[in-house]
């Protein structure tokens, strides 16, 4: 941030991530604070900083001192850490880090840039997420922000044609899951002639697990409205539209007012900065279809049908919304249209690997230390993600699976953890990068289990127009299910693979495309586990409710004999002082007697 | 077809030749290679849901898995139709569909007619590898045409699309998601809708099934009989099934006839009506304590010599026919020839004319080629549609969809100009109101910006020295804004020749001849073509025969009644609900010396007959008819005549034998080469060129100018009178066959008169009250429909209801029909 700060600052992180840990307290009791105490500070809300598993967080700017961030803030902490940082000791018990622009710092207080999980990260597009006023388009300009629109449009005035050029030399890929050239698609795009065309931002994100979308447009939405633009510009586009999922309201209400500032300060509207071209964008709300992401199903969605995928030909580059000649991209691709255009080709390619420039946000959850939003380097290699800026798996527990694309990516195993994070890697292993959520499963985690979740999610989010889709994910649900229940056969698991092959081959649309993709990697990098399900009728982890069985754990049983006498069944065997033993066959599973032992022996 | 692009691919080998767009499907079917597609139909968007037309498609050396029903035929292209790899994919879809769908075809009214049981015999799926997976709805019965069996439904879509892009009613639609989603209403609530049964004659399973049919049979028992409609002037062919002489159900056929399979409610499930249990079976004479039942022979002598009896005494002139509009050509040239050979009558006329001879059968001699007949090939190559005084959707609904098929390929606008609202989906470019009685000026006044944007070769030619009124007479007169009147002109020279159709607003109309010369001049100065919708299924052709073509001037029920007209017969026609100022026409039929009646109902004229003679109807006979296109199609026999009913035909011929003509004929074909010899334009008409989809007739075309007021028509004041009644047909009913038919009566039993919401809600009326309609001549009872297309002032009303027939109302010469609504207590 270059901007002279005048009176203190208060960053508080209201993203949906704060909110639900309780940002709404936090904000306050600062105020009351403010209020009580007559300091006068400003109160600024910021989105995600990528950080989510210590939010909320509070930072707190002084000038003349470095900003520092308080992790795990509780209304009742504010006082006390605010009391202190006034005086010039940050709490640095509550403090996480601290971001310094040439400030002195603290002593005591790590930079943010040395903590863990982000020393292999590189916040090129979450740049200002987190960190400026998402609301303000001011600390957006401060930022660096609008200068590559006015760079192509009015400084250096490109012609569209050398613009298009210029994304298809940056070898940017869509992000949104399939890796789809951008600059090529845009080319497709520029070619027909119309008397309207679309540009479309994808933001109804609906994977579970995946919210890098939803962080980018609450931290910083006008990097994805200039990066439309800029790629409006590029297609000759006469109207844009963000379809946002209507379960993102912090989200559409930002797009909203930033839509608005844009308008005021000649960004959209007629003459974009006095040039020759002109464009509006509006939020248009989802109505929460999975499917409404696939684009197609988007664009009816738009038009106000049912979301519904057609077949293609025609491509909606050629005739999509209202049979107009359409783009559609990802928020994230949109956020690195303006990113290239000022960092230059060059620098932009040596970021990412061979065939894909630039980084590629994560969403990290589950059993994993840091769970968050991260950004890293196309190429960085699975161990590094997740346990390197991750911080791999807490509670001492052992990696088993990463599920990386959501329910219509792969669960990959320990084995490939050392294949670097890229479109065709990932494809070739069996998952997708998807939009680019990444769950990760100890040792805990059923995989059957995992994916008959999967399954249930993609069978009741398909939207029923073809086939395989519709009957085929019903189909492999009901196998998983019988199988999670202990009714299983050896035949499932050819049947499985099987359908799920066929279905990803006939489906109409990306979801049924994908669809059987958990399921299909589940059963080929954990067959064991399955095999375990259906022939031993038996969940290593215990997961599987139907499965689980009562044992006796000997070497934590004490003979005390309190079990015996409670079991109805008689199932439980055994003399005083003696290691009891239990009839599997006489077991009700009622667990009584996993409530009576004291010592933990029944499990 | 000769302008059109092509391509050429290889289908299994066999090189095939199509249109550019087609797709590969089409290209297969050409070739004679079959593909298994359940959600693939030529006349719709395709879908691509089932997945299960599967080919490879081999180009520039690569060969990908493509879907026939959605790829684009392309040159050079080799598409293999069979594989093991294909076998396979379509195999697993199968076992998916059938995993779903249940396997109870031996109780399924669509086993043998069934697109999926044949999929699957091409297929040869045998039983599937996973548990079934199957839904468990109970059949849903909420309307009186069509039942749904949710399980049985596969979601091809093809009823969705239909009901939208060729019905335009959006009536179903997907609903839910996953394995839960199916076809119907929102929240499954009763469907509204045109019960048309289009989505019923595409779905591919017995998930649509129809109610009229009632399980009566399986589709390989029933005898098929192609026919034509007997209901409006559109003429579409229906397939008669019938089984054991008995008439199970109507269904469509997409390559046979005008309609490309497309049917309203009307001639889909309007057979009830062919067979029903109140049909006359026998002559009856009417004796001293009512009907006597009679043999045919004594009843004809007896005819014969009384109507032979009253020409000897009090002339030729004092017999009158009046001919039905739903008898065929044979029928009303045997009507003609038998009276008036026979006896010399020459007052043979239909009510059309008697009501609007101008119009009727004025218009055809009076007009050059531009109307009022034209082909209806004609919509797909129009630039722009115009409605003038016409509800498209009502009136012939299979026009609407012919017009909508064009909307939704040549992206055709679509102008309204109407009295009323009129709905029409998709929307129109423009609509405009006009004041009733200022339609002339409206036209003219397009005719004249036409003429002043001067960019039609016509209009360029013509000069604007042609023009008949200004635009500022023209806005006065009709009250549309010249703005919208150059805008309409602007829109129906834009793309080419544009199309105009004119409805019953123009039919019933007293300056409907005026309204119609203006519109041929219209289309003569924008180069485009003008056509009038007929009510009746042979409106047309009974027109062609010459019926009215001699008849004198005078009201014919003022002369009965006067005693200038002594015998009066009815052949198929009931004076008393489809003639203005029924009372006064029953109390003239009433005063007649002599009435004869044939006719397959009783009817209220018919009752006051001395004789009555059972003609059968459209489905037991053979015959001819003229549609709205000048189309000539067949008639032919389905079933069995009921009881001793006769053609009416046969009855006349022999009538006329009797009167001393020689009729002669034993045989309709007969008949039918005599007309092609007697009547203009019907030369080449012979029943070896109607066997397949008929032939037009070629009227003979003149060059004229055409003459027509445009001052506005006086429409004389009334006090006490509130709305002003527009007459028409309801979509369920025309003419009186309809009410005959139990589909049809559910689903519209009363007159519905159509009123605008705020003034309804004004006067205290709302949606379903019971209301009396009255005017000068007389009263009926209504119940109220609030309709989007009513406007304020006017209260349509459908008038082929006998028990309140709705032209009682009028006055034979009225201008304007007016009346006052109050509302009764619901019984």
């Amino acid at each position: 941030m270059s901007q002279q700060l005048e009176k203190p600052k208060i960053f508080i992180g209201m993203g949906t991530c704060g909110l639900a840990a309780g940002a709404k307290g936090v904000h306050e009791a600062v105020a009351a604070y403010l209020d009580e105490k007559k300091f006068d500070a400003d109160i600024v809300k910021t989105a995600c900083a990528g950080t989510c598993y210590v939010e909320p967080l509070m930072d707190v700017h002084i000038p003349g001192n470095s900003r520092v961030i308080y992790q795990k803030v509780k209304p009742a902490d504010v006082g006390k850490i605010l009391d202190g940082h006034r005086e010039g000791a940050p709490l640095k018990k509550k403090a996480l880090a601290q971001w310094s622009n040439g400030e002195p710092d603290y002593e005591g207080i790590p930079g943010f840039k040395d903590l863990e999980l982000n020393q292999l990260q590189n916040r090129f597009i979450l740049h200002n997420c987190g960190i400026i006023d998402p609301d303000s388009i001011e600390e957006y300009e401060a930022s660096g922000g609008y200068t590559a629109l006015r760079k192509v449009l009015v400084d250096e005035k490109w012609e569209p044609k050398v613009f298009v050029q210029f994304i298809e030399d940056s070898k940017l890929r869509g992000r949104g899951g399939g890796g789809f050239d951008t600059g090529w698609k845009w080319s497709e795009c520029a070619k027909y002639d119309a008397d309207e065309k679309f540009i479309l931002c994808n933001a109804d994100e609906g994977d579970p697990g995946a919210f890098m979308d939803r962080a980018l447009l609450e931290g910083d939405p006008h990097a994805v409205i200039e990066g439309m633009i800029l790629g409006g510009y590029g297609i000759g586009a006469t109207f844009g539209y963000i379809y946002c999922r209507a379960e993102y309201p912090q989200a559409v209400q930002r797009l909203n007012h930033c839509l608005e500032a844009c308008r005021k300060k000649g960004y959209l509207g007629k003459n974009i900065m006095g040039s020759d071209y002109s464009l509006d964008i509006i939020v248009k709300e989802g109505a929460g279809a999975f499917v409404c992401g696939e684009s197609t199903a988007l664009q009816y969605s738009i038009e106000g049908g049912r979301g519904m995928p057609r077949p293609r030909p025609p491509q909606s580059v050629e005739a999509g919304l209202w049979d107009k000649p359409t783009v559609l991209n990802n928020v994230e691709t949109f956020a690195n249209v303006p990113r290239v255009v000022n960092i230059g080709i060059e620098k932009y390619l040596s970021l990412g690997s061979e065939k894909s420039g630039g980084t590629k946000i994560f969403a990290l959850s589950g059993a994993i230390k840091n769970a968050g939003l991260i950004e890293v380097p196309i190429g960085t290699t699975l161990r590094q993600v997740i346990f390197d800026v991750g911080g791999g798996i807490p509670k001492k527990k052992k990696f088993k699976s990463v599920a990386i694309g959501g329910p219509s990516g792969g669960c990959l195993p320990e084995s490939t953890l050392d294949y670097p994070v890229d479109f065709e890697t990932l494809i070739e292993a069996g998952a997708m990068m998807g939009s680019g959520s990444m769950v990760v499963c100890d040792e805990d985690t059923c995989m059957v289990e995992l994916s008959r979740f999967f399954m249930e999610f993609c069978a009741d989010e398909s939207c029923g127009k073809c086939t395989p889709c519709r009957i085929g994910n019903t189909v492999l649900l009901d196998i998983l299910t019988r199988i999670t229940k202990g009714e299983g056969r050896m035949e499932d698991l050819d049947l499985i693979d099987e359908y799920g092959k066929y279905i990803m081959s006939m489906s109409l649309c990306g979801l049924g495309k994908s669809s059987p993709a958990p399921a299909l990697s589940a059963v080929k990098f954990y067959r064991e586990e399955f095999i375990k399900h259906i022939v031993d009728k038996e969940c290593p982890t215990v997961k599987c409710e139907a499965l689980r069985k009562y044992i006796i754990i000997p070497e934590d049983c004490t003979g005390c004999g309190a079990c015996i006498k409670p079991c109805p069944t008689g199932a439980i065997m055994g003399q005083r002082k003696e290691i009891v033993y239990l009839n599997q066959e006489l077991c009700i599973e009622c667990g009584v007697c996993y409530d009576k032992c004291n010592f933990l022996a029944i499990l | 077809m000769s302008d059109k692009e092509t391509v050429t691919l290889k289908i299994d080998g066999i090189e095939v030749t199509v249109d550019k767009g087609s797709k590969v499907y089409d290209a297969a079917q050409k070739a004679g290679v079959y593909l298994p597609g359940l959600c693939y139909d030529p006349k719709l968007t395709r879908f691509g849901g089932c997945r299960m037309c599967v080919v490879d498609i081999t180009s520039r050396g690569r060969t990908r898995g493509k879907w026939a029903c959605c790829e684009p035929a392309s040159n050079g292209v080799e598409v293999t139709t069979d594989s093991d790899g294909i076998r396979k994919k379509r195999q697993i879809m199968m076992e998916f569909l059938l995993m779903y769908h249940p396997l109870d075809c031996p109780t399924c009214n669509e086993s043998g007619a069934c697109g999926l049981q044949d999929a699957a015999f091409y297929i040869k799926q045998k039983k599937g590898r996973a548990p079934q997976k199957r839904r468990n709805e109970p059949l849903l019965i909420d309307n009186p045409v069509l039942e749904r069996d949710f399980n049985k439904c596969i979601l091809c879509g093809k009823c969705v699309i239909i009901c939208d892009e060729i019905q335009g009613k959006r009536a179903i639609d997907f609903q839910q998601r996953g394995f839960e989603a199916e076809v119907g209403t929102e929240l499954r609530v009763p469907l509204d809708c045109d019960y048309c049964g289009q989505c019923l004659a595409v779905c591919p399973t017995g998930s649509f099934q129809d109610h009229t049919e009632d399980y009566k049979g399986h589709d390989w028992e029933y005898t098929k009989t192609v026919t034509t409609c007997p209901y409006c002037a559109v003429g579409c062919s229906i397939v008669i099934n019938t089984k054991g002489g008995k008439i199970v159900k109507v269904s469509s056929d997409d390559y046979v006839g005008v309609n490309n399979g497309n049917l309203c409610a009307k001639g889909r499930f309007g057979h009830e009506a062919y067979q029903a249990d109140d049909r006359i079976k026998t002559p009856m004479v009417k004796g001293g304590s009512g009907w006597d039942l009679a043999c045919w022979a004594p009843v004809l002598d007896e005819v014969a010599e009384k109507l032979k009896d009253i020409a000897e005494k009090n002339g030729p002139d004092s017999i009158a026919v009046v001919v039905g509009e739903s008898l065929s050509n044979e029928d009303a040239f045997m009507v003609k020839k038998a009276f008036g050979e026979g006896l010399g009558v020459k007052r043979i006329d239909s009510l059309s004319n008697m009501r609007n001879r101008d119009l009727n059968s004025g218009l055809m001699t009076a007009l050059g080629s531009s109307a009022p007949i034209v082909s209806y090939d004609e919509i797909k190559k129009a630039g722009a549609f115009l409605f003038v005084g016409c509800d498209a959707e009502k009136e012939n609904p299979v026009i609407a969809n012919m017009i909508r098929v064009a909307m939704r390929d040549n992206k055709t606008p679509l102008y309204v100009a109407n009295a009323r609202d009129t709905l029409f989906e998709p929307h129109e470019k423009l609509r405009v109101r006009y004041n009733y009685g200022g339609e002339t000026a409206l036209v003219a006044g397009i005719v004249t910006a036409v003429l002043n944007a001067a960019t039609t070769d016509r209009a360029k030619e013509l000069g604007k020295s042609a023009k008949k009124i200004s635009l500022k007479h023209a806005e006065e007169y009709s009250g549309v804004a010249t703005k919208d009147i150059k805008t309409l002109a602007e829109g129906l020279t834009a793309n080419g020749a544009p199309m105009i159709f004119m409805g019953s607003e123009i039919f019933d109309h007293q300056a409907g001849a005026d309204i119609a010369r203006a519109v041929a001049d219209l289309a003569d100065v924008t180069g485009g073509k003008a056509l009038l919708y007929r009510e009746y299924c042979n409106s047309q052709g009974v027109n062609d025969m010459g019926i009215g073509a001699d008849s004198p001037d005078g009201d014919l029920f003022t002369d009965i009644a006067g005693g200038r007209v002594k015998a009066l017969v009815l052949a198929g026609a009931d004076p008393s609900v489809f003639a203005r100022d029924g009372k006064s026409v029953l109390d003239a039929i009433g005063k007649a010396e002599y009435v004869v009646a044939t006719s397959s109902y009783m009817n209220a004229s018919a009752e006051l007959a001395d004789v009555v003679l059972p003609s059968c109807v459209a489905v037991e006979r053979e015959g001819t008819l003229t549609n709205n296109e000048g189309r000539v199609q067949q008639w032919r026999k389905a079933v069995e005549p009921l009881g001793d009913s006769k053609p009416d035909w046969r009855i006349f011929s022999k009538l006329g034998s009797l009167l001393g003509v020689d009729c002669g004929c034993s045989k309709i074909d007969e008949i039918t080469s005599e007309i092609a010899q007697k009547i203009d334009g019907y030369a080449e008409i012979t029943p070896k060129s109607l066997m397949w989809g008929g032939q037009q007739v070629s009227y003979s075309a003149e060059s004229v100018s055409y003459q027509y007021g445009t001052e506005p028509m006086e429409i004389p004041a009334s006090d006490g009178y509130t709305h002003r009644v527009l007459f028409g047909n309801s979509l369920y009913h025309i003419g009186s066959l309809s009410h005959r038919s139990k589909a049809l009566t559910e689903i519209e039993n009363d007159v519905m008169a159509e009123l605008d919401f705020d003034e309804a809600e004004k006067n205290g009326l709302s949606e379903g009250d019971n209301i009396r309609i009255e005017s000068e001549k007389s009263s009926i009872n209504a119940v109220v429909r609030i309709s989007d297309s009513a406007v304020p002032g006017i209260v349509f009303i459908p008038k082929s209801f006998s028990d309140n027939p709705a032209l009682t109302l009028a006055g034979r010469a009225d201008a304007a029909t007016m009346v006052k609504i109050t509302k009764v207590a619901s019984e």
